[in-house]
Parts: structure tokens; sequence; C-alpha cells
């Protein structure tokens, strides 16, 4: 202050303090810690957006194995796709035993709130699952189809119907979305 | 003296903290700018992906939707035909999928793929659907692709007519940017961004035609390789000619009209449908 100022001014001065650094750095630090906190958000939301696609795109692949399961004619055993989407290209799918009483055949399943989905902590049985690749996503991601049939048949072991429980989900997990399931029946 | 005192108070700005503050801003408005125009052009591609999917979407739909509801009315649902059956025939339909060449005397041709087999339609980019799709009278639905664009047209059926040539300059632009007979060198750049594309490096058929398998009747399997005869209506035919066709598989490759504004790469969509015939053979 110079020597000559006023007594009022240098009052007046001195009642206009501002913060000092401590109370700037811990405001700092405060807005800091919530604009991380919000800032994280962002991440996640873009993980979950993408969770969310391929969960609507296991839906589109579940419903696309459910149908060509549906389609096939009691009396074959198992059923091919050249296309290989429904069924691996080279390869031949299974559509359940015929035996009475019915029996469930290909991937085991697990009740979730009394509902049947396909346990994908339980191995990939063969005839029985395949790996589809999104060939829209250029990221090549791939999607696991599994389904268990049971088969309503004669003693004779003529089926007369089959139920069909197919599951999908991304290879790898699908972040916190469950797998898809669908569960649908067929009969003569 | 007071005023004075006060206005020395009220230091202002140096010219190089005004400098630094201005720098610091113009980065900062740079940063955003830089962060609003990629996000522009992720908006402008993703839209045009949409865009894409929608025609493909659409485009299926319609053909799938032909594919199915072709071969009504059956020449069955007739005591007595309403014309005579041995060349085509406006009453009914003769096949659910007209063919070329041979249509008119009803001599079947062979469906093969990638050259293969005696048909020109149905082929991999080419097939004449038949029927009464909307309840008035039996039409022929066109489906060709010539160089990018899937032309779609419709005519009457008419007596003794070929549907190839009633066709001819009918066909009006249904989808642009198809890309399923792209050449070599386009396969070879998008498969670098879609691997999963074109299997082998090949064009993907736009059409694939399954018949029933002569060897174990209700499974079908790919027409070119149903071998032997079929018996319909007490009639022995060639398993894979085009009338024996139950379901069409219908693949779709669009591409969207300018590459990704951010990567420069090719945008492609692939959908893919299944027609399942409703109606009988004849």
């Amino acid at each position: 202050m110079p020597q000559n100022m006023p007594q009022k001014m240098t009052k007046h001065g001195s009642r206009q303090s501002g913060f000092t650094i401590i109370e700037v750095i811990v405001a700092t630090l405060v807005l800091v810690i919530g604009i991380v906190g919000v800032a994280k958000l962002v991440p996640f939301a873009i993980g979950l957006n993408g969770a969310n696609r391929r969960d609507s795109t296991s839906l589109v692949i579940a419903q696309r194995e459910m149908d060509a399961l549906i389609s096939q004619p009691l009396s074959a055993a198992t059923f091919t796709d050249p296309q290989g989407l429904v069924c691996p290209a080279a390869g031949v799918c299974d559509l359940g035993i015929p035996v009475s009483p019915p029996a469930l055949a290909g991937s085991p399943l697990v009740m979730i709130a009394n509902r049947p989905f396909i346990n994908y902590n339980a191995g990939a049985v063969a005839g029985y699952n395949f790996i589809y690749t999104d060939p829209n996503d250029p990221s090549s991601a791939s999607y696991d189809v599994r389904w268990a049939v049971i088969t309503y048949a004669t003693p004779a072991g003529v089926a007369t119907g089959r139920r069909f429980i197919v599951g999908v989900r991304r290879q790898t997990g699908n972040g916190p979305l469950l797998p898809v399931a669908l569960d649908s029946m067929v009969e003569k | 003296m007071t005023t004075a005192l006060t206005s020395n108070n009220q230091k202002g700005f140096t010219l190089i903290e005004t400098l630094v503050a201005l720098a610091m801003f113009l980065v900062i408005c740079g940063a955003i700018f830089k962060l609003l125009n990629s996000s522009q052009q992720r908006y402008q591609t993703e839209s045009q992906v949409l865009d894409s999917f929608q025609d493909a979407r659409l485009g299926l739909d319609q053909i799938v939707r032909d594919a199915s509801d072709a071969g009504y009315p059956p020449f069955s649902n007739y005591s007595n035909p309403p014309c005579n059956t041995n060349v085509t025939c406006a009453g009914f339909v003769n096949s659910p999928i007209a063919w070329h060449p041979g249509y008119v005397s009803l001599t079947p041709c062979l469906i093969g793929t990638a050259g293969g087999g005696t048909c020109t339609s149905p082929g991999d980019f080419d097939v004449i659907f038949e029927g009464n799709t909307d309840n008035t009278v039996v039409k022929w639905i066109r489906y060709a692709l010539q160089g990018t664009t899937l032309y779609r047209g419709v005519v009457t059926k008419g007596n003794g007519n070929s549907a190839w040539n009633a066709l001819t300059g009918q066909m009006v632009p249904y989808i642009t940017n198809v890309m399923n007979n792209a050449t070599p060198a386009q396969i070879a750049t998008y498969k670098a961004s879609y691997p999963n594309m074109f299997p082998g490096g090949n064009p993907q058929p736009i059409f694939q035609y399954y018949c029933p398998n002569p060897t174990a009747p209700p499974a079908i399997i790919l027409c070119q390789n149903a071998l032997g005869n079929l018996t319909i209506n007490g009639v022995s035919v060639p398993a894979d000619s085009p009338s024996n066709v139950v379901d069409v598989e219908v693949t779709l490759i669009i591409k969207t009209p300018q590459r990704d504004a951010q990567t420069g790469a090719p945008r492609l969509v692939e959908l893919n449908g299944r027609g399942q015939r409703v109606n009988p053979n004849q």
C-alpha cells in the first residue's frame, strides 16, 4: 500500500480479500473429482450402447435360427445350410432325438426365473451350435449360437413335435447383458 | 485525491496477459471445433449407412414378399383349365418362377450358379416371379441387376407370351449402389474392411434357389445340387428346373454413396432374407 493512502481506502481494500491459494486448490480438487465422476459415465455409456447393439443383433440371429429350426420337417433329423447363416456352411446340424418319453438333446440349459436359458458356462455341444460372424460389423463381432431340442415322439420313435430353445450371445460375452433366449414349439 | 487513487488501484490486464489468455482461448476453441467437425463427419457417414440399410430393407422386403406370394393361382385350382396348358397361360400360374429361354412352350431350363446351368433367368442376379400378388391378374415381376442398379419390372401375363420378351423395356431402377456383382478389384477393397462379405472373394449372388431334394423329398437343397428327376402332378421334371423352386434366399449388399468421411474406407451393408413359397407346384 502506498504510504499516502487514506485510511478509508486501506480499510476498503482489506475488506475485499480474495480466496487463498489453499481454498482455490481445494475447490478445484472437488470440482475435478466431480467432473471425473461424470466423465466416467461417457465410456460406460459408449460401452453399453455397443452391448445393446450386439444384443439386438443377437436377437435377429436368434429369430433367424428359430425360423430355420421350426421350418424343418419333423421327419428330418438333421439340416444343412450352404449359406452358413443358420448352420456352418460345410457342416450338418442336429434336430434332436425322437424318443418316448421326451428327452432333451443339445446344449445344456439353466433355469433363470423359471425360464430355460442356454447355459453358456457349459461347453458347446457338437451339432447344436455354430459361430456366426456378422458381415456388417467392421470389427467382425462373432456370435455364439446354441440350441437345445426336446422331441416329442411316439413309442416307435417317430417325432410328433419339437420344442426349441435357442440362445445367442456375443462370443466373448456381452458386458452386463444376458444371452438372448428364445423358446418355441412346433407340432404335427 | 480519491479519484486518482481509485483508478490507480483498478489496474487492467497487461498486453502479455491478454495475449496469453487469447492464445489459450483459441487453442480451446480449435479443439472444440475439431471435435465438432469429427462428429459432423461421423454423423454424415452413419446417416448414409442408415439410408443404405433402409434401401436394402425395403427392397429385400418386397423381393421376399414377391417370392412368398409367387405361384397363385396354381393350375390345380381349376377343374377346367382356362386355356391351353402347353404354353404360358394368363389365367393361372404355369410356374412360380418363370424362366428364359424356353418359357413359352414350357421347356424347362436348368438352374445353375456362376455361369452353370442353362437358365439365363433365374440366375444369380436375375429372377422373374409369376403370380397374382394383388388379387387382380397374374403378373410377371422381374428383378435384374445391371451394373450396380437393381431393376424391377412388372407386366401382366399374356397367353403364349415369353416373360422375358414381355418385360424387355419395362424395367425401372429400383435399388442403386448394389455391389453384389462387384469386380474382383472392388471385392478385394471391400474385403479389407469387411472380411466376412463376399465369401471366397467371389461375387455374392442376390438370388439363390432351393429345390426339394429328390433323394430325401421333404428336405431342400440348393437347386443346382438337386440332381435327378422329381415327379410333380404325374409329370417327371428335372429336379433343378425353375418350377421346383420352393425357397429363394436373397442377399443384398449395398454401398453408401460416399466413402467414410473420416477413414476413407468404403461402407457396405449386407442384408439377407428368405422367401418361402406358400403356393403349391402347378
